[in-house]
């Protein structure tokens, strides 16, 4: 902190990209249903000299047209209070239902979209996430990759943008009781990017990538699930 | 208090304080891009706490605390607060002195290293205290900490026999640096130097988040660099290293470097230095020898300086 103390504020201003996503809803919602989650938790980042996952709030719901499609949508509360929307809305596909052994798969194609509400301050991001999940009894064990996508050539200053496809694995645990669904999940951030050349300090996998730490707790509303 | 009588700041405080206040509601950042720590005095030589390039004060041996003169100026509705390094306090218009001006860091003393390695090039050296740092009083505020940058250059011309200057600038106070090397109206300032220095506050961001988000998501600070350097018409220096792991060279330092369009543009880029580790990395001589030439117009006999970019 004595060494860096404006890198707190860079730290949180990281934050805002790499805690867009939430935990999610992998297991598809019965026709008509919904689910209300909300869900806290963020990179692993150097806050004073402490390592700290950043507690970063987020509200989404997901609502069941049938058993092979849903919709989400999600809200960053903690953006909100910088005075920054920042919304996401998107697809839920489940080509294929989880049996035994044999893993559920979850695709979500979402637009993410954030504004200040300023000249020049619209931002809108592609994303699509492939999940992987499975069922023991009252527990979910999901695994699956985030993929951004960032539609502009230049940055600021003339800077070339040199990625255009940002990676995020992550694998998750969760655990039902009744309409209730209790989730905690692990994030890999950019684990093929060098995580040096900025001022933000996190924890990652030795020079590369960032770690992130997520918990969610989800309500069914409608439907026998 | 510490044990030097500084008023210390738990770092669980420190570490809570900006999470707490963003979670409950502060609506921007610039708080925290700079945020000082307020000492009641300096102690120099005699800091405990942790320093840059603390080891060149090994070799630059006890300062002389005669030629140490603790200073305030007046900045706007604030004061803030200057260390003079020289053996006298006015100068004459022939004189050059080296106004150097630190970075985020908390204050002076956290940078007297620094401050005692440019004095022992031979020319005096007033470093500054933005306000909220140190001494200073008031909260920094980018309007605020360029006012300071201009106040110094004021004090330099109106209390000390106004000498020309050289504007030595370090990471984010390239911010001043470059302020007050393009919007000096008074000629004094006969040179720039650019340690390690920021593009702009949006690149900040964006290296930080990897993506093109805009800067003004979360902060009111621009920090323009790359656009005010195109209007710094003095001779620049510009040194950074290839490991700087805080501003990037390649995003930061080099659009800076590049668009510069003074004429006389020196820089060096160092092999294996980080972001606070630039002199050490270069060695102290040939850091002596890299400013004193650049100051005295041999740059250009400097084998470690060059002028085209690759």
């Amino acid at each position: 902190m004595k060494k860096h103390a404006g890198a707190v504020s860079v730290v949180l201003i990281a934050s805002l990209l790499l805690a867009c996503s939430s935990v999610r809803r992998v297991v598809p919602l019965e026709s008509g249903a919904s689910a209300i989650t909300v869900s806290l938790g963020g990179p692993v980042t150097e806050v004073g000299k402490k390592y700290l996952p950043l507690p970063l709030l987020s509200a989404g719901y997901n609502y069941g047209i049938n058993g092979r499609l849903g919709i989400e949508a999600g809200l960053n509360l903690t953006g909100a209070l910088f005075g920054l929307l920042h919304v996401d809305a998107g697809v839920n596909w489940y080509p294929l239902t989880v049996k035994g052994p044999i893993p559920g798969i979850t695709v979500t194609p979402k637009l993410f979209f954030m504004t200040n509400f300023e000249s020049g301050g619209n931002r809108l991001y592609p994303t699509i996430t492939p999940t992987l999940y499975w069922k023991l009894g009252r527990h979910l064990v999901y695994t699956g990759i985030e993929n951004w996508f960032e539609v502009h050539t230049r940055r600021s200053d003339g800077n070339e943008q040199p990625r255009h496809w940002l990676i995020a694995p992550y694998l998750g645990w969760g655990l039902s009781w009744k309409k209730w669904l209790f989730q905690l999940e692990g994030r890999g951030y950019t684990p093929n990017l060098a995580n040096t050349g900025r001022a933000t300090k996190n924890i990652g996998f030795g020079s590369h990538g960032v770690i992130g730490f997520f918990m969610g707790v989800s309500r069914t509303i409608g439907g026998a699930r | 208090m510490n044990r030097h009588g500084q008023r210390a700041v738990s770092t669980t405080t420190r570490a809570l304080f900006p999470i707490t206040l963003a979670v409950c509601g502060c609506m921007s950042l610039d708080p925290f891009l700079f945020k000082g720590e307020e000492v009641d005095a300096y102690l120099f030589d005699e800091y405990g706490g942790a320093m840059e390039c603390a080891d060149a004060l090994d070799s630059l041996g006890p300062v002389d605390m005669s030629t140490v003169h603790e200073l305030s100026i007046e900045s706007g509705a604030e004061r803030i607060a200057a260390v003079l390094v020289a053996d006298r306090t006015s100068f004459d218009s022939t004189d050059t002195v080296i106004l150097y001006i630190h970075g985020t860091g908390p204050h002076i003393d956290y940078y007297w290293p620094r401050t005692r390695l440019l004095a022992s090039t031979g020319y005096p050296v007033l470093a500054i205290d933005f306000r909220g740092y140190g001494r200073s009083t008031g909260e920094p505020t980018e309007a605020g900490i360029y006012e300071d940058g201009f106040s110094a250059l004021r004090f330099l011309r109106d209390e000390c026999g106004d000498p020309r200057v050289v504007v030595y600038a370090f990471s984010l106070g390239s911010l001043v640096g470059c302020e007050i090397a393009s919007g000096d109206e008074s000629g004094r300032v006969i040179s720039l130097i650019l340690e390690s220095p920021i593009g702009s506050v949006e690149t900040l961001v964006q290296d930080a988040a990897y993506i093109d988000l805009p800067g003004s998501y979360v902060t009111t600070y621009q920090g323009k660099n790359v656009e005010k350097i195109k209007k710094v018409i003095v001779p620049l220096l510009w040194l950074h290293g290839t490991d700087d792991e805080t501003l990037a060279l390649e995003t930061n330092g080099r659009p800076v470097y590049r668009n510069y369009r003074g004429g006389e543009g020196y820089y060096a880029i160092i092999d294996n230095a980080g972001h606070r580790t630039v002199p050490t990395a270069i060695g102290y001589d040939r850091y002596h020898a890299c400013i004193q030439d650049f100051i005295s117009g041999h740059a250009a006999q400097n084998p470690l300086l060059s002028t085209e970019l690759e």
